[in-house]
């Protein structure tokens, strides 16, 4: 079995073991990695001070990509990227203008961010109804804990350039358990608050900003 | 230098109701060296049409949904709308 052998004055460059592991590179609190089968590198870009890891090589960062840890303490997962956003209404037609249907995500652990605009529908025949924003990238939370709102998202954007005053209400999204769609209500309102999709037209846009939780 | 731009499907991930969370990613390498990847998600539901979908993606969909997988579903699904319009309703 060998052993770290030390010489005095030596730098830590000159450290060797004598099963013949050379340590190579001078930071301080450098970590360790492999360089070859004899060799150790302390990396000049990533340091452990026994509280703080610090990270400082541009271009590079922290990559976890789905680890699926069970812990609730640790983050496990994080990812950028974009998804794809479209309409369905009860009555009649409405479409998102696919020039500009793209909107972005950032998952962080099990929350999923979501936002961007959609500035205009291409069409809106006489749209009518309950009326949803689909292809969410991630499937909301299915998992209950005591009922069925603690896995409900809520307030996921507004709606601009209306046809008319809303009033009463606010325009809210909402995303049901175990779905992937946001639908559209309003906020004040004492009895159904489904937003009628006859308040928008081709002019409408669809701010969409919040954030929802995901199993996975 | 040769530069590339490619599109894959570099994840799936099957849900506990059989629907498909799809990742796709975007590559662009110079001289087959990965300068960037940009990540595009959908997901697809028990039932949904997989035509226009990556090859393995639409293998996993048919193996998933069974005929009962998409039935209980179409359940799932009616009775979440249900739940909805009951709270909309209130």
């Amino acid at each position: 079995m060998g052993a770290i052998r030390f010489w005095g004055g030596q730098p830590v460059s000159n450290w060797r073991g004598s099963g013949g592991i050379a340590w190579s590179g001078s930071t301080a609190n450098g970590i360790a990695t492999y360089g070859d089968a004899s060799t150790v590198v302390a990396e000049s870009t990533a340091t452990y001070d026994g509280t703080t890891l610090t990270l400082t090589q541009s271009g590079g960062g922290l990559k976890m990509d789905g680890l699926n840890s069970s812990d609730a303490n640790t983050l496990d997962d994080y990812e950028e990227g974009y998804f794809t956003a479209a309409a369905t209404v009860a009555s009649g037609t409405l479409t998102v203008d696919t020039a500009a249907d793209r909107l972005k995500y950032t998952k962080i652990g099990q929350v999923v961010h979501i936002y961007g605009l959609l500035p205009a529908f291409s069409t809106a025949t006489t749209p009518s109804g309950s009326w949803y924003i689909t292809g969410l990238p991630f499937t909301n939370t299915n998992t209950q804990d005591e009922h069925e709102g603690d896995c409900r998202a809520l307030g996921i954007g507004t709606i601009i350039n209306t046809v008319s005053d809303v009033d009463p209400g606010t325009p809210f999204g909402w995303i049901e358990k175990n779905d992937t769609r946001i639908k559209w209500a309003l906020s004040g309102i004492a009895a159904d608050f489904t937003m009628n999709a006859n308040y928008l037209d081709t002019g409408s846009g669809v701010a969409v900003f919040g954030s929802y939780t995901t199993d996975s | 230098m040769a530069l590339s731009k490619t599109v894959v499907c570099d994840r799936m991930e099957v849900l506990q109701d059989a629907q498909i969370q799809v990742r796709t990613a975007t590559v662009v390498a110079e001289d087959g060296v990965e300068l960037s990847r940009s990540f595009h998600r959908h997901v697809l539901e028990p039932g949904d049409d997989t035509s226009g979908q990556d090859d393995r993606v639409a293998a996993v969909a048919a193996a998933a949904w069974t005929p009962e997988v998409i039935a209980t579903w179409d359940a799932i699904r009616a009775e979440r709308q249900a739940e909805m319009d009951a709270s909309l309703a209130e």
